[in-house]
């Protein structure tokens, strides 16, 4: 435990160093919701009910840039090895990774939702519902993250290849975070139902994800 | 994993292993008893599969054929990368490997002191020279204090009285009934030890 901890924070440090890259993140979040609302125009209506589906895809959009950080690094300057070798379950490994990227890459985006819904006139009481399924949903974004970025592991500047691999997976995680979104932000029944789907695609991606990804770092270090 | 008289007080003991690079068979029929005291030097042309056999014998790599028993973290293993983090200083990098190998602290201090590490302990990896990040990736595997070593060019980039650190040091583990193997062009004198000559792929 003590060792999956030292893993995790000295991911999120040097998540947050020079070149690391969590804040560009940020800004990359910033710049497309941004675009979306440039694109969309002047019409505040139309804006506002758009802004959940803008907030998330600009979210998932960023996470899947950041994927290929994740063990791509690790695996280049040799530390990855050292990592697989250290004795703890490789899926541990895989799973004390994903999340210091949720933590470095997805968090700060969540806190700067908050800002960016301003700028697209969220109205009130739609900010809750919006902030809970992004907090519950976007795990799976990382887990999933993860195991793509492990599946690309031997190929070079995979971020493309990565975001193909995991648009497929991460979709369901949009559909019903925006769901979920809107439903609450209508004080609508169906609030609570989706927020339990998102919470079990998370949890689906903690039980299965990790396994495949410590599999396919196995396999592209062998 | 069957248990062999001969194989008794091993490390690693591997009998017969083949091993792939690429898809490609570079390696074939080779039998190693790895126990205290051994110190083994790979020689071998490039492509002779030096690197090849120290990841199978780390367990890194799958063998194509062959048995290999290994006892539970009987070994460490340092590549060609140095695992050395640009943006992190040396101090970190060392207690974060302090941390997953669960290492007591005074063993950072004698890492720090035998590979002369002092000069740059708080500058970030970025600023560290070939031959600097080399002694900091071999920190790692003193702080490791698994018994048998496996080192791929230990000593590349370094200079004369760095290399003479790095022979003395590797020399002391295997006295200390420690073990390595030690893939290098570099004609190291560890005093006694055995020499494995690699051919080119058969």
């Amino acid at each position: 435990m003590k060792r999956l901890m030292a893993i995790f924070e000295r991911d999120v440090t040097l998540a947050f160093r020079t070149g690391g890259g969590a804040l560009n993140s940020v800004a990359f979040f910033a710049l497309t919701v941004v675009i979306f609302a440039l694109a969309i125009g002047p019409d505040r209506a139309r804006l506002s009910e758009s802004a959940a589906p803008i907030l998330w895809t600009a979210a998932t959009l960023a996470a899947m840039l950041s994927f290929d950080r994740i063990l791509q690094a690790d695996f280049e300057d040799g530390s990855l090895d050292a990592l697989i070798e250290s004795g703890d379950l490789l899926s541990l490994v895989a799973l004390a990774k994903a999340s210091a990227h949720w933590v470095s890459t997805l968090l700060p985006l969540i806190l700067a939702t908050p800002v960016l819904g301003l700028l697209l006139g969220l109205p009130a009481h739609a900010y809750f519902p919006l902030m809970a399924s992004m907090v519950i949903g976007t795990p799976a974004l990382s887990l999933f993250g993860a195991l793509a970025s492990a599946l690309a592991l031997s190929l070079r500047r995979a971020s493309m290849l990565i975001t193909i691999l995991t648009a497929p997976l991460l979709t369901p995680a949009i559909i019903f975070g925006v769901a979920a979104a809107n439903a609450g932000a209508r004080g609508d029944a169906l609030f609570g139902p989706a927020l339990m789907l998102l919470a079990a695609m998370t949890l689906f991606g903690v039980l299965v994800t990790p396994a495949a990804t410590a599999a396919a770092i196995r396999f592209n270090t062998d | 994993m069957d248990e062999r008289p001969a194989d008794a007080g091993r490390l690693i003991a591997a009998r017969d292993i083949a091993a792939q690079r690429g898809g490609r068979l570079v390696l074939s029929g080779v039998t190693l008893a790895i126990g205290p005291g051994d110190l083994f030097i790979l020689r071998g042309p490039n492509g002779a599969g030096k690197t090849t056999l120290l990841r199978t014998l780390a367990g890194l790599s799958q063998r194509a054929a062959g048995a290999l028993k290994r006892s539970d973290n009987a070994s460490v293993f340092l590549g060609h990368a140095d695992g050395v983090k640009a943006a992190l200083t040396a101090r970190e990098s060392l207690s974060f490997w302090r941390m997953i190998y669960s290492a007591p602290p005074a063993i950072i201090e004698r890492a720090i002191s035998r590979l002369n590490i002092f000069p740059f302990l708080d500058q970030r990896g970025a600023s560290l020279s070939a031959g600097q990040r080399r002694r900091l990736a071999l920190c790692r595997i003193v702080i490791s204090r698994r018994p048998v070593w496996l080192l791929d060019e230990p000593t590349s980039g370094m200079d004369a009285v760095s290399i003479r650190a790095v022979v003395d040091l590797i020399a002391e583990h295997c006295r200390d009934d420690g073990a390595a193997v030690v893939a290098t062009h570099e004609p190291l004198d560890f005093g006694p030890g055995r020499t494995i000559m690699l051919d080119e792929a058969a």
